[in-house]
């Protein structure tokens, strides 16, 4: 009975023990390569960067194509040509010039669309368009066609103009650019003295460059022109689709709720705390009167934190409380003697908590944009509707040993709050960059009730939002 | 604790040759399958190779584990111990002869094993000679009956019982000789 008692005891103790063993030298001895990184994890940030991407491209083109033009007044409709000439050699050009000849193709363009024939186009020598502000809305529908005719019209009479030079011996090459892009007009007083919102109008250019070969005359000319057209743009000016991105770093507090926290059994946050907040998101804003403005929009937030806290778990219970022995080994676990004898075993274990929480917000917002010029400052409060949360994770002994986290989360809607504060940049009249700070606070448990504790985040971090007008 | 369902989307991932998965099953069970090959192959280097060797053949043949038969972990512990008797079968058995030596049997063993810690229990098992350890190792703790082990290390089952009492005599020499280390700090 001895012997096997002592083969028994050996047996418990043995069977089943462990014995920490260096995982990453071990990893390495299998010369397995492993994956950088949780794919999972990856694609939110591809996605991200390919926001921030098409974000920036999107910024850079507009300033690339965002042409100053003089303020042009609303609801004016002209149709200009800007005539330059650059001539070589002594002899001034007898000939008619590129610009005459879109001078006489506009007239007969006219003429063959009889709807338009009590249109008022008007051919300068300047590029300063002309104002009309009378019978304005009789002109809008007639102005409109005219110039949605014009271009298409304009380029084939021309074409047919060219063929027949070069048919007639002349040697005529010429490169037509057509460019159509929006500008906003100046704000305009009325008769009752109020200022009118500024408006956008559409500025269609078609530049050209000519050359003629004149080998009778033994002269080259080479010919520039351009045909402006302007016309209003028709938009209300009071929905803007915005699209945004942040990257945060956040805080959490955590406070127990029951006595599984208290006492021996708790949790004390350590070192190497690594928080992070990235969410993407769109939005649909509806500008009110006086800079006011309200959004409603979908938010994809992904919190990621790693943390490492210390557990201290009783294995005995005790009744007495005052302690007569203490005794702690260099792992930390203590063992207690009482004065009537009673021992009380308490191990401490350190570990690590990596968590991913995803959520899926409805967030409304009430804000202010104060525009200056192309800036603008602005700030804006959120209520945010957390419609559905995934927790994923798993927790790490010092020894290794990873467990996966109870299941104390699910899904269920939430109440948290945002502030959102910065300045914005008007690239186009329509095309808006925000920049600005954000900060996001839980006003729940990201928890169930039922888990023991309560869990909530913050995150302070920089927004990026680009916005459309429409 | 690890949850059953993890460990059958481990055991798909390994199958999948998922790195990642494979990492994850390394680090679950690294430090169990250590503690085996320390009992079985005796050194604490060894025992690395060992277990480098074990979890090879347990990623690249995880495939013909079948849950209906037994538990994930007893397949593998019964790979690492086949790993570990190779191991042992590459060298010369360190067969000590026990004939000549004066084993004095203390009488009460058991009170001695409850003040050791496991640790210094294992140690007392790494320290009996290869051909022993195997077979108290195989009889003992991980309960192979004595036709199975002669099976396993192509032994009679007389060889294995007359190497199991000799085990046990010097573990029991070997625990009388120890006396417990005090590892606590008076704090008070």
């Amino acid at each position: 009975m001895g012997k096997f008692s002592l083969e028994q005891k050996i047996k418990e103790r043995l069977q089943g023990h462990e014995v920490h063993i260096d995982k990453q030298e071990l990893w390495k001895g299998l010369g397995i390569e492993e994956e950088k990184e949780d794919r999972k994890f990856i694609w939110f940030w591809w996605l991200g960067g390919l926001a921030a991407l098409v974000a920036g491209a999107g910024l850079w083109w507009f300033s690339q194509n965002n042409v100053e033009m003089d303020p042009i007044s609303q609801n004016t409709t002209i149709i200009a040509v800007d005539e330059q000439v650059a001539k070589t050699g002594n002899e001034t050009n007898t000939e008619s010039t590129i610009t005459d000849r879109l001078t006489q193709i506009v007239k007969e363009v006219q003429d063959e669309n009889p709807k338009n024939g009590n249109a008022e186009a008007s051919i300068n020598n300047n590029t300063e368009p002309n104002a009309n502000t009378s019978e304005q809305e009789n002109k809008r529908t007639l102005e409109d066609d005219i110039e949605n005719v014009i271009p298409s019209n304009m380029e084939q009479k021309f074409a047919e103009t060219t063929t027949a030079q070069i048919e007639n011996g002349d040697r005529n090459n010429t490169v037509a650019i057509a460019s159509t892009q929006e500008v906003e007009t100046e704000s305009e007083l009325t008769n009752d003295g109020e200022t009118k919102t500024p408006s956008l109008s559409q500025v269609t250019s078609i530049g050209r460059v000519g050359g003629l070969l004149d080998f009778e005359r033994e002269k080259i000319t080479i010919e520039t022109s351009s045909v402006s057209m302007v016309k209003p743009v028709s938009t209300s000016r009071k929905f803007e689709f915005e699209m945004f991105a942040s990257l945060a770093s956040f805080d959490r507090t955590m406070t127990a709720e029951d006595d599984r926290l208290d006492g021996y059994l708790s949790i004390r946050d350590t070192s190497e705390v690594l928080l992070e907040h990235v969410s993407v998101g769109v939005s649909l804003r509806y500008n009110m009167i006086g800079g006011l403005y309200s959004k409603m929009g979908v938010t994809v937030n992904r919190w990621n934190e790693q943390y490492s806290y210390i557990s201290y778990g009783d294995t005995t219970e005790v009744t007495v409380e005052v302690p007569d022995v203490i005794l702690v080994d260099l792992q930390g676990n203590e063992n207690i003697t009482y004065i009537d004898g009673t021992q009380l075993e308490i191990t401490k274990e350190t570990w690590t908590r990596y968590n991913r929480l995803t959520q899926i917000d409805i967030p409304l917002t009430l804000g202010y944009e104060q525009r200056i010029g192309k800036w603008s400052m602005f700030g804006e409060a959120s209520a945010i509707f957390n419609l559905r949360q995934s927790f994923s994770g798993y927790l790490r002994s010092t020894d290794g040993i990873a467990v996966q986290n109870p299941k104390v989360f699910k899904t269920r809607v939430g109440m948290n709050m945002g502030l959102n504060a910065g300045v914005g940049y008007g690239f186009t009249p329509r095309v808006r960059a925000r920049v600005s700070a954000n900060y996001y606070r839980s006003l729940q448990s990201v928890v169930n009730g039922d888990a023991g504790w309560d869990q909530r985040y913050s995150s302070l971090g920089v927004r990026l939002g680009v916005g459309y007008l429409f | 604790m690890i949850l059953d369902n993890n460990i059958q989307q481990i055991i798909e991932g390994c199958i999948k040759k998922q790195p990642k998965a494979q990492r994850l099953l390394v680090d679950q069970f690294g430090n169990l399958l250590y503690a085996i090959c320390i009992r079985y192959v005796g050194d604490r280097e060894k025992a690395k190779d060992a277990i480098q060797m074990s979890f090879l053949r347990i990623l690249n043949n995880i495939h013909m584990h079948d849950p209906q038969k037994g538990k994930l972990t007893s397949w593998m512990t019964k790979v690492t111990i086949n790993v570990c008797l190779s191991e042992l079968r590459k060298k010369k058995l360190d067969m000590v002869s026990i004939d000549n030596e004066i084993i004095q049997i203390p009488e009460k063993n058991e009170t001695i094993i409850e003040k050791l810690t496991t640790d210094e229990i294992l140690s007392v098992v790494e320290k009996l000679p290869d051909a022993y350890r195997e077979i108290f190792n195989l009889a003992v703790i991980d309960g192979f009956s004595h036709k199975q082990i002669g099976e396993m290390l192509e032994i009679e089952e007389a060889s294995s019982r007359s190497r199991l009492s000799r085990a046990k005599s010097m573990l029991r020499d070997q625990l009388s000789k120890i006396k417990k280390r005090e590892s606590w700090v008076n704090l008070a």
